[in-house]
């Protein structure tokens, strides 16, 4: 999918009709649209966005609490008012589509008021422009599904929240990234199929028990919270960007006190993370430490007696024997004792031979008694393991505290700015403690739904034991039976294949950034390994440098290039054929590095369309002819003061 | 040297040892279960609780898996059939292997109990430990 043209029409600073071709050349396949902070540059995303969405995935300070009809065409529009419209005209193997989203504004006493806007796709056919029935479905299937949007809406002066938010919903959306919706689709057919088979099995159960327990509805609870879940996620990283988004302002603020603030709270938040994971850390160390010592503390007794068994029978002289076992075995079979005396059936002599036999000690058991000493005795030297826990919990212990009085320094922080004299500051603040206090709350429901899942699956294994003891009274179940179980195997094996591509997504994600950030970062073999660490409920980065943990320590242009490899891997990876923007994509990368960055991105997405939107700054004539190759359109965007609009002109 | 034994589990308490394992509030999380085993073993010897496996049997793990890192382990099950049948229970593993799996087979059943009841599992065990340390006079 691409876009041939943009028609944006009174959208925020943009007045009037706004006509942006862009270049759809395979060979160039790049369009430039340059602009100054502030002149537009988001905002022509966000109209992208809002037309294809409904909303606008960048806020900015100034969007806030504003609505997106330009005022300007809502005042000259009197009472009539005005339209604003995003028209998207794209094409798709071939085919032409064009989406366009309306909305009608106008200006009541009260303020600007709108209608509900209509979102329409029409697609061309032999008959004309043909209304596509379902437009919301088009953008999801053909487009980008919203989820995702993120990853192919790029904004490189957001990177701080980037690996915070944006890639801890790589993995509750890695399904989609590996489309694999129909394996999912089916695994969920074949599990009601075995709910439906298991109540047709229960009919010939002899038993006469009643089921305790409804399958169907734990598969309830499992996708339903599941759905939930993904929704909470969605609300959370919206509140982080929000309370990003309020830091920045403070930090910006001029108020010097408030700056100081806003940096110590900074500091104190880095060392909140840090101290949190240290705690989680230790934890860790303070459970392996008793999985280790536990068994031999509770075998103990046994332990320390084995010792003196063996202690004893050696004393005995008994291990290792005086005499070896296979020896005494020789003589037996040959029937010749070593004195010459045969050793025939029932005589005396083969009788004590074989009673020899029976008590000496095997070579094994003697050998297996003098490492099971060695062994035991090494245990029991680190049967006290106080000291090191002691050392362990006073650790936890200490860094708790020192977490618990960083919470209060924060609050602490937080009641200085909510005292401030500027109303702005103090409604910022407060704003900020809700959506905090929004996030704890949605944790904590998350939390509960994650608990009921469990509850539900545990629920399930216990259905299956059910099934296992019901009582047969007809052939006719083992035929269900049959059934059921063909169904559990098969919904087995899509859950493999399911795990299997979901990992090499993973995988494959890792490896592609790892490659692309060596390419483009300037400190060649400064950085040991690039990582997409599975943390279960979701992916993490990992950047090492000396084997050390050094992602928190990038530079903002160090982290701006792994966001940048990422984003390109994660295209390459979806196999989405759908475009890519980039806004200020070098604004945070130093100079030595940017021409290098400017040459390779297009590279790595050779087969997308590409639409970047670097300041004036980042196009500099060295980044321009860098990239001349790859471009096949230029834009410049200009802020007109007086008028408060901006229009976007070819580049020369 | 040590003979190849095989590790019995009642096939209806699969289930608490996957919950031990799977669970990531429990202190066994992520672990092998063959440790969580060992584990239910020496706690059914030092409770003195033995059950032997009714119903259905399920192999748990045998005794050669063991990596060399871990083949240490084994001489806490062995020295539970030493405590009990003496130095000949190192002679006959299988006996030795049964003993354990009714230990074991006891000691699940609380340590689900201590997953299940306990509010914070990693200071229970401390305090458990501790207890028995004193018992046996290694601390005061």
């Amino acid at each position: 999918m691409k876009i041939k043209r943009l028609e944006i029409n009174n959208f925020r600073q943009y007045y009037g009709k706004i006509v942006i071709d862009f270049s759809t050349d395979n060979g160039r396949n790049t369009t430039i649209i340059q602009g100054k902070n502030g002149e537009g540059k988001s905002n022509l995303m966000n109209s992208i966005t809002w037309c294809l969405y409904g909303d606008e995935l960048f806020k900015s300070e100034t969007n806030i609490g504003r609505s997106i009809a330009n005022t300007t065409a809502v005042i000259k529009g009197n009472y009539q008012g005005a339209d604003v419209s995003v028209k998207m005209y794209l094409e798709d193997g071939g085919k032409e589509y064009i989406a366009e989203r309306k909305q009608h504004f106008e200006q009541k006493s009260g303020g600007i008021v709108s209608r509900t806007p209509t979102f329409t796709v029409h697609e061309k056919d032999v008959r004309g422009m043909v209304l596509v029935n379902q437009p919301d479905w088009f953008v999801e299937k053909r487009f980008i599904p919203k989820d995702l949007r993120g990853f192919f809406f790029f904004d490189g002066e957001r990177i701080s929240s980037y690996f915070v938010e944006t890639t801890a919903n790589i993995k509750p959306n890695v399904e989609k990234i590996a489309q694999i919706d129909t394996i999912k689709g089916a695994i969920n057919t074949l599990g009601k199929i075995k709910s439906s088979l298991w109540k047709d099995m229960k009919k010939y159960d002899t038993s006469g028990d009643e089921l305790p327990i409804d399958p169907d509805e734990q598969n309830e609870i499992i996708y339903t919270n599941g759905e939930e879940i993904k929704r909470i996620d969605s609300k959370i990283a919206d509140f982080n960007s929000k309370i990003e988004e309020i830091d920045r302002y403070q930090s910006k603020n001029s108020n010097e006190t408030l700056k100081a603030l806003t940096n110590e709270r900074e500091k104190l938040e880095k060392r909140k993370t840090q101290l949190k994971k240290e705690i989680e850390q230790t934890n860790k160390s303070l459970s392996e430490l008793i999985i280790d010592r536990l068994p031999i503390i509770l075998a103990y007794a046994a332990l320390t007696k084995t010792v003196d068994i063996i202690d004893e029978n050696t004393a005995k002289g008994l291990l290792p024997p005086k005499i070896q076992d296979t020896f005494v075995r020789d003589l037996l079979e040959e029937g010749v004792c070593i004195c010459g005396r045969p050793l025939d059936e029932n005589s005396e002599c083969r009788a004590k031979l074989m009673k020899l036999v029976e008590n000496v000690f095997s070579k094994n058991t003697a050998e297996d008694s003098r490492e099971g000493r060695y062994t035991i005795k090494t245990l029991l030297k680190k049967v006290n393991f106080v000291p090191e826990y002691t050392e362990l919990f006073n650790s936890v212990t200490e860094k708790q505290s020192e977490f618990d009085q960083i919470v209060d320094e924060l609050n602490g922080i937080s009641s200085q700015i909510s005292a401030f004299d500027e109303t702005e500051i103090r409604n910022k603040e407060a704003e900020r403690k809700a959506h905090i206090e929004s996030v704890n709350q949605l944790n904590r429901r998350k939390g509960g739904l994650e608990a009921e899942i469990e509850g539900a699956r545990e629920i399930l294994a216990m259905c299956e034991d059910e099934i296992s003891k019901l009582r047969v009274s007809e052939g006719k179940y083992s035929k269900l039976k049959a059934q059921r179980d063909y169904v559990c195997q098969l919904e087995t094996v899509l859950t493999k294949i399911r795990d299997s591509i979901v990992e090499d997504v993973r995988l494959q994600l890792e490896t592609k950034t790892r490659s692309y950030f060596y390419d483009m970062i300037w400190k060649t073999g400064t950085f040991e390994n690039v990582r997409l660490i599975d943390e279960g409920a979701r992916y993490r980065f990992s950047v090492t440098q000396d084997g050390q943990e050094c992602l928190g320590d990038l530079s903002s242009g160090e982290k701006q290039i792994l966001a940048l490899a990422f984003s390109a891997a994660l295209h390459s990876v979806s196999g989405y054929s759908v475009p890519v923007f980039i806004d200020t994509p070098l604004g945070r990368i130093s100079e030595d590095a940017r021409e290098n960055v400017a040459a390779s991105l297009p590279k790595y997405l050779s087969e997308t369309q590409l639409i970047i939107l670097p300041t004036d700054t980042e196009y500099t004539p060295e980044i321009r002819s860098k990239m001349s190759q790859f471009v096949g359109a230029e834009y410049k965007i200009r802020y007109d003061e007086s008028k408060k609009m901006s229009e976007v002109n070819n580049y020369d | 040297m040590t003979d190849r034994f095989d590790c019995f589990i009642s096939a209806e308490k699969s289930k608490k040892y996957d919950a031990l394992v799977d669970d990531p509030h429990s202190i066994f999380y992520k672990h092998n279960k063959s440790q969580v085993y060992i584990i239910a073993a020496a706690y059914g010897f030092h409770y003195n609780l033995r059950a032997p496996i009714e119903g259905k049997k399920q192999q748990l793990f045998v005794s050669t898996t063991f990596s060399s890192d871990n083949s240490h382990l084994i001489w806490i099950l062995k020295s539970l059939g030493v405590f009990v049948d003496g130095i000949e229970s190192l002679r006959n593993s299988n006996t030795m292997a049964s003993l354990c799996d009714e230990y074991a087979n006891a000691g699940i059943d609380e340590l689900y109990r201590i997953h299940k009841d306990s509010d914070d599992e990693q200071r229970d065990y401390a305090m458990m430990m501790i207890g028995i340390l004193q018992d046996n006079l290694i601390i005061e």
